[in-house]
C-alpha cells in the first residue's frame, strides 16, 4: 500500500503532464469579446512575443447558459460550443476514445470530452439538445475525445467541438462575438509571466476568461492530491500493522522453538549464529514480500490510475511507477529483517539449561478472578473461556485489536466522508456556496429574457420565497504588493449575504460597496488580513475593497472573492446578475415550487435546485474519494483478517496441548472452536468500540487537514449512525471468518496429537 | 480397617473392553502398526498399570481405550457403550461424566486459576453446588491454600495433584493417567502415587501408564506391552507374599517377559 501511495502521486501527475505535452495542449487559452477588443491587434501582439511557438486560428465559441439535454435527461454541466477548424491540428490535438477520427466534426455533429461522456453516460450516436437563443439545436455525438484541458471534469463549461462555421448558422448575427484563442509556448516559457505582460499591454486588466496550463494542472491535482494523501496515510498504517504482524510471528516462533534454541546453544551455537539465522530467514522473506508488494503496488496503482484518469484515457507506464515507488523498496526490504532481528534477540539470550528442560517460560500474567468461571453456566463456557483468554491477552491479541480498531475507524471514515460529500444539499454554505434552495439561470437574450430587477420582484411576490438574491460569476485580478496581478474568480452578489446563508471562517459578509470577503487560500497566499484594503481589477477598472470576511470553499481552490453588486457596479454600472437564488420558507415544498416557477417563467429562466450546479462535480469527488477510501478500508479489513488468521492459527499451534486437554475434559470440538470464535468476536466488539472512539476524535481533524489545500478548512463531516452500523457488522464478519478458517484444524486433530505434540 | 483384596478378575465387572484393536500410523508413505490386535478387559475398581518399553504403544493404547483417538480396526467399549458407534458429541459427554484424565505434565489451563481448572471440568460435567465441591476436593488433596493461584505459580507436584483434582470432580468411573509421575521429582511423584493408592482403596478405577517399577508396584494388575501387543498380564493377588517384596516380585516377572 505504501508503494501505491508513493507511486500514486507521481503516477497520477505524470500522465497529465505527458498528456498535455503529447497533445500539444495550449499553454494559454483565452476568450476574447470581439466587441471590446481589436482581435487582429491582440493576435498580432501574441504572434510577436518571443515565447510564443504557435497560435491557433481563432475559434468561434458560444456558451449556452442552459445545460444541454440528451433524451429526457439534463446533463450535469454546461458546455462551450467551439468550432473546430480543419487546420486546428498543431495545438490542442485530441485523442479519440470513440468515434471516427476526422479533421473536424461534420455539420450537426459534436465531439465531447471523455469526462462529460463518462459523467453523463453518453455514447456515440446519442443526441444533444442545446438551447441557443430560444431555439433548440440537435447535435449528434460523433466522437468522444480526450481534450487535455477539459477531460479532468473539473472545468466548466466543458468545451465541445462542432463543425467550422456552424455556429453562425443557428445563432443570430451579432450574437457570435466571442472567440477563443489558443497559444502554444516554447518549452520552459512562463505562461503566467506572459499573461501578466499581456494584461499590462492592455492597460492593466483583461475582461474575458483565461485558462493557463497551471489552472488545468490544478484542476487535476485537486482530486489527486487528496487521494494520494489518504493512501499515503493508510500506507503508513499498513506498515505499522505489518510490523505488528512480524513482531508477533517472530515472538511466537521463538516461543515455539524455545527448546530447540536451547539445544542449538548446547551444541555450540553462538547467540550471533542464532540471530543470523533469523536475520537470513526474514531477509529472504522480506525480499520475496517486498518484490511481491512492488508488483502488487504496480497493479493497484495502475487500477487507481485508470480509475482516476479514465477520463483522459491515461494509463500507467512501468517506468513512471518504478521511479516513484523505488524509494520505498529499501525501506521495506530492510525494515522486515531488522524488526525480526530485534524480536529474535530473545532467542539468542536463551538459557540453554532451562530451555531444554522446561521450554519457554510461561507468560506471567496476573490472575484474573473475574469473571468467576461458574457464570459460564448461564452465558456459555466458550464465551467465558474466550473472555479469560482475552483478559490475559498476549501481545498478539493486542495487535489484532489495534488492526481491528484502525480498520473500524477507517470504515467509519469511508462511510461518513462519502455520505457527507453526498449530503451536500444540506451543506452548500460549507462548500463556500450560498445557502439557497432554488437557483434560476436567466436567459439573457432579448427575445425571452426578463430584466433582472423585474424578475427579482416577480419572484419576491411568491409567498414561498423568504429571501432572494442575484449572483454573477466574475473573474478579476488581484493587484499584489509588487504591482503584478493575480487572476482570481469570484461572485458578485446582490442581496443580503447573511440572509442568503453565506458563511465565513472569520469576520463577516460584505454589506457595503467597499467591502469584500475572500477565501482563506487567497488570504494565506498574499498575507491578507481582515481589515486590510486590496485592489482588484474588475472588467478593466481598478477598485479598492476592504476585507471584512475570510471564508472557505472549493471553487477555484479557494482563490475566490465575494463582493456586493453595488461594489462591482462601481466598475460597470449596468452589471447584472446572471443567476438568481431563492431561499424558501419551507424547503420541503421545493419540488412543487420549482415546477410551478418553471411553468410561469418558461424560457426566461431555467429553475432548479441549488445543489444541482455542483452535484455532478462533487459526485465525482465523492465517487473518487469513496472508491479510494473503500479500497483502503477493504485492504485494512484484509490486513486485520490476516492478522487474526495468523494469530488464531499460531494460538492453536502454540496451545495444542491445552486444546487437547479441553477435549479430554469432555469439550466437543465445536465448543473448543467456539472459544476461538468468541474471542475473535469479542475482539471485533472491542475494535468496533475503539474504532468508533478513534474516528470520533480524529476524523474531523484529519478530513480538515486533508481538504485544507483544496479550500476547505472545516469539512462538514456528519456521522450517519445508521450506515455506520455497517462497521461493527463488517468487523464481526471478518473476525469470525478469520478465526473460523484456522480453527477448522481443531476439529480435525485427534486429541492424542494435541496432547502429545511436543 | 477392611483390606479390599482383589483376587480373580472374574469377580469384577468389566468397564473397558477391547477386541482385536488395531492402530497404525503412516509416516513418509510407510505404514507402521503401533497397536496390533489387542484384546483386553479392564475391570471396575481395579488399579490397572500398563508397562512396556519406550515406543511400545502404551500411550497409543490408552488414547484408544478412552476414545481420545480412533482405532483403525477392532472394537472398544466403555461402560457398555461402543465408542466407535458414538457420535463425537456423545463421546464428549461420556468423557465429561465417565472419565478423568491425568497426563505427564503441564496440563492445567494456564489462563485459569487452579480452582477454575477444577470448576471448568465440573461445569462440563454439569455438577451442582460446584463452588463447594471444588473447594472440598482441593482441601482433600491438600491444595486448598493454592486454590486461586495460576498453574505457573505452582510446583510440578502441586500442578499434577491439581490435575488429579480436576479429573476427579465429576466422580469418573475411570481415571486414565499417562505417566503421571514422569515429569516429577521422586518426592512429588511419591505423593501422587500415594494419592492414587488412596483413591484406589476408595474403589476408584484407575488405568495408569508408566515405565517406572516403583509406580507399577502400587497397582493391582500390571499389563506388559511389547511391539503393539499385550505380552503379559500380572495380578499381585495371584502371587500372595509380603508387600515389601512387591517390587522384586514384579521385577522378576517383568524380566521374564523380556523387559
Ligand atoms: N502421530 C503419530 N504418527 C506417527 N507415529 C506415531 C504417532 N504417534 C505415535 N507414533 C509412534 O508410535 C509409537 C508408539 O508411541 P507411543 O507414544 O504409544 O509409545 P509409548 O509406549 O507411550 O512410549 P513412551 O514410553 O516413550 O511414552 C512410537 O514409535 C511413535 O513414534
Ligand atoms: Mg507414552
Amino acid at each position: 500500500m505504501l508503494f501505491t501511495a508513493l507511486a500514486g502521486k507521481g503516477s497520477l501527475e505524470k500522465p497529465v503532464h505527458t498528456l498535455l505535452r503529447d497533445l500539444n495542449a495550449a499553454e494559454v487559452t483565452f476568450t476574447l469579446d470581439a466587441r471590446a477588443y481589436d482581435v487582429e491587434a491582440v493576435l498580432n501582439w501574441w504572434a510577436e512575443q518571443a515565447e510564443v511557438a504557435a497560435l491557433a486560428s481563432p475559434r468561434a465559441i458560444l456558451a449556452p447558459p442552459a445545460r444541454p439535454r440528451s433524451g429526457d435527461r439534463e446533463l450535469g454541466s454546461t458546455i462551450l460550443l467551439t468550432e473546430r477548424s480543419r487546420d486546428d491540428t498543431s495545438i490542442d490535438s485530441l485523442r479519440f476514445q470513440a468515434g471516427q477520427e476526422t479533421a473536424a466534426p461534420k455539420n450537426s455533429d459534436i465531439w465531447i470530452p471523455s469526462s462529460l461522456a463518462a459523467a453523463n453516460e453518453l455514447t456515440i450516436g446519442d443526441t444533444l439538445e442545446v438551447a441557443v437563443d430560444g431555439q433548440v439545436i440537435m447535435f449528434t455525438i460523433s466522437a468522444i475525445v480526450v481534450d487535455p484541458q477539459y477531460s479532468s471534469g473539473f472545468l466548466s463549461p466543458v468545451r465541445s467541438w462542432v463543425a467550422p462555421g456552424s455556429l453562425a448558422t443557428f445563432s443570430r448575427p451579432g450574437k457570435l462575438n466571442e472567440i477563443q484563442v489558443s497559444v502554444a509556448l516554447y518549452e520552459g516559457a512562463s505562461a503566467d509571466a506572459l499573461w501578466d505582460r499581456f494584461k499590462a499591454h492592455l492597460g492593466g486588466g483583461f475582461s474575458g476568461t483565461a485558462l493557463t496550463r497551471s489552472t488545468v494542472l490544478a484542476s487535476y491535482a485537486q482530486s489527486i492530491g487528496i487521494l494520494t494523501a489518504l493512501i499515503m496515510l493508510f500506507g503508513v498504517l499498513a506498515l505499522i500493522v505489518a510490523v505488528f504482524i512480524i513482531t508477533s510471528t517472530v515472538a511466537s516462533d521463538v516461543t515455539a522453538n524455545y527448546r530447540n534454541f536451547g539445544i542449538l546453544k548446547a551444541i555450540g551455537f553462538t547467540p550471533g549464529n542464532m540471530l543470523g539465522a533469523y536475520l537470513l530467514q526474514y531477509a529472504i522473506l522480506a525480499a520475496v514480500t517486498t518484490g511481491l508488494g512492488f508488483a502488487l503496488g504496480f497493479l493497484s496503482t495502475n487500477a487507481l490510475t485508470s480509475l482516476m484518469l479514465s477520463s483522459i484515457g491515461g494509463s500507467l507506464s512501468p517506468t513512471v511507477y518504478g521511479e516513484a515507488a523505488l524509494p520505498a523498496l529499501p525501506v521495506l526490504g530492510l525494515l522486515i529483517p531488522i524488526v525480526a532481528a530485534l524480536v529474535a534477540r530473545r532467542a539468542s539470550r536463551i538459557n540453554a539449561a532451562t530451555a531444554i528442560r522446561f521450554g519457554a517460560p510461561p507468560t506471567e500474567s496476573s490472575s484474573t478472578p473475574w469473571p468467576n468461571i461458574v457464570v459460564a453456566k448461564g452465558v456459555g463456557l466458550p464465551a467465558v473461556l474466550a473472555l479469560k483468554e482475552l483478559l490475559t491477552a498476549r501481545a498478539r491479541d493486542l495487535f489484532d485489536g489495534v488492526a481491528l480498531t484502525l480498520t473500524g475507524a477507517v470504515i467509519l471514515f469511508a462511510i461518513n466522508v462519502y455520505q457527507s460529500t453526498l449530503d451536500l444539499g444540506d451543506n452548500l454554505p460549507f462548500w463556500g456556496l450560498d445557502g439557497s434552495d432554488v437557483r434560476l439561470t436567466r436567459d439573457l437574450s432579448p427575445a425571452f429574457g426578463i430584466a433582472y430587477e423585474r424578475l427579482r420582484e416577480q419572484l419576491n411576490d411568491h409567498r414561498e420565497v423568504a429571501t432572494s438574491g442575484g449572483i454573477l460569476n466574475a473573474k478579476a485580478s488581484l493587484l499584489t504588493q509588487d504591482q503584478s496581478s493575480f487572476d482570481i474568480d469570484g461572485h458578485v452578489i446582490d442581496g443580503n449575504l447573511n440572509h442568503l446563508g453565506y458563511l465565513n471562517l472569520e469576520g463577516r459578509n460584505p454589506q457595503s460597496s467597499e467591502e469584500i470577503s475572500i477565501g482563506y487560500p487567497l488570504a494565506d497566499r498574499f498575507g491578507i488580513a481582515l481589515g486590510e484594503t486590496i485592489s482588484l481589477h474588475l472588467r478593466g477598472q481598478r477598485l479598492e475593497f476592504r476585507v471584512v470576511g475570510i471564508f472557505q470553499g472549493t471553487s477555484n481552490g479557494g482563490l475566490f472573492y465575494r463582493c456586493t453588486l453595488s461594489g462591482a457596479q462601481r466598475a460597470v454600472p449596468f452589471l447584472e446578475p446572471s443567476e438568481l437564488i431563492l431561499k424558501l420558507h419551507d424547503r420541503s415544498t421545493r419540488g412543487d415550487f420549482i415546477a410551478r416557477l418553471q411553468q410561469e417563467l418558461g424560457q426566461a429562466a431555467q429553475v432548479e435546485t441549488s445543489e444541482k450546479l455542483v452535484e455532478s462535480q462533487l459526485a465525482q469527488v465523492a465517487g473518487g474519494l469513496g472508491s479510494v477510501l473503500s479500497a483502503i478500508a477493504l485492504s485494512l479489513l484484509a490486513i486485520a483478517g490476516t492478522s487474526i488468521l495468523n494469530s488464531t492459527s499460531m494460538g492453536i499451534e502454540e496451545s495444542k496441548r491445552q486444546l487437547g486437554v479441553y477435549k479430554a475434559l469432555g469439550m466437543t470440538a465445536g465448543q473448543i472452536r467456539g472459544i476461538k470464535l468468541c474471542k475473535a468476536l469479542l475482539l471485533a466488539c472491542l475494535g468496533a468500540i475503539a474504532g468508533a472512539l478513534l474516528y470520533s476524535t480524529l476524523a474531523t481533524g484529519l478530513m480538515n487537514s486533508m481538504m485544507h489545500g483544496a479550500g476547505m478548512r472545516e469539512f462538514p463531516l456528519t456521522t450517519d449512525h445508521g450506515r455506520s452500523l455497517l462497521m461493527p457488522a463488517l468487523l464481526a464478519f471478518i473476525a469470525l471468518l478469520s478465526a473460523w478458517i484456522p480453527s477448522q484444524r481443531i476439529t480435525r486433530l485427534p486429541a492424542r496429537e494435541l496432547i502429545l505434540s511436543d | 480397617m477392611l483390606l479390599v483384596s482383589k483376587t480373580g478378575s472374574e469377580n469384577l465387572p468389566r468397564i473397558v473392553t477391547c477386541r482385536d484393536l488395531r492402530k497404525e500410523f503412516v509416516t513418509a508413505g510407510k505404514t507402521t502398526p503401533i497397536v496390533s490386535g489387542v484384546d483386553l478387559d479392564v475391570f471396575e475398581g481395579d488399579y490397572t498399570v500398563l508397562m512396556g518399553g519406550s515406543g511400545s504403544g502404551k500411550s497409543t493404547l490408552l488414547y484408544l481405550l478412552s476414545g481420545l483417538d480412533k482405532a483403525n480396526a477392532g472394537t472398544v467399549s466403555f461402560a457398555g457403550e461402543d465408542l466407535h458407534k458414538l457420535s463425537e458429541r456423545a463421546q464428549a459427554q461420556l468423557r465429561r461424566e465417565g472419565m478423568g484424565f491425568v497426563f505427564q505434565a503441564f496440563n492445567l489451563i494456564p489462563t485459569l486459576s487452579l480452582i477454575e481448572n477444577v470448576r471448568l471440568a465440573g461445569l462440563l460435567g454439569n455438577q451442582d453446588s460446584l463452588e463447594a465441591t471444588s473447594m472440598e476436593i482441593l482441601r482433600d488433596l491438600d491444595l486448598a491454600d493454592h486454590a486461586s493461584k495460576r498453574p505457573g505459580q505452582l510446583s510440578g507436584g502441586q500442578q499434577q495433584r491439581g490435575a488429579i483434582a480436576r479429573a476427579l470432580i465429576n466422580n469418573p468411573r475411570m481415571l486414565f493417567a499417562d505417566e503421571p509421575t514422569g515429569a516429577l521429582n521422586s518426592a512429588a511423584g511419591e505423593a501422587v502415587l500415594d494419592l492414587f493408592d488412596r483413591l484406589s482403596t476408595r474403589g476408584q478405577s484407575i488405568f495408569m501408564v508408566t515405565h517406572e517399577l516403583r509406580a507399577a508396584c502400587r497397582g493391582d494388575r500390571v499389563l506388559f506391552m511389547q511391539d503393539g501387543g499385550i505380552k503379559g498380564d500380572f495380578r499381585f493377588a495371584d502371587h500372595p507374599g509380603k508387600t515389601t517384596d512387591r517390587e522384586s516380585l514384579l521385577f522378576n516377572w517383568l524380566t521374564e517377559q523380556g523387559w
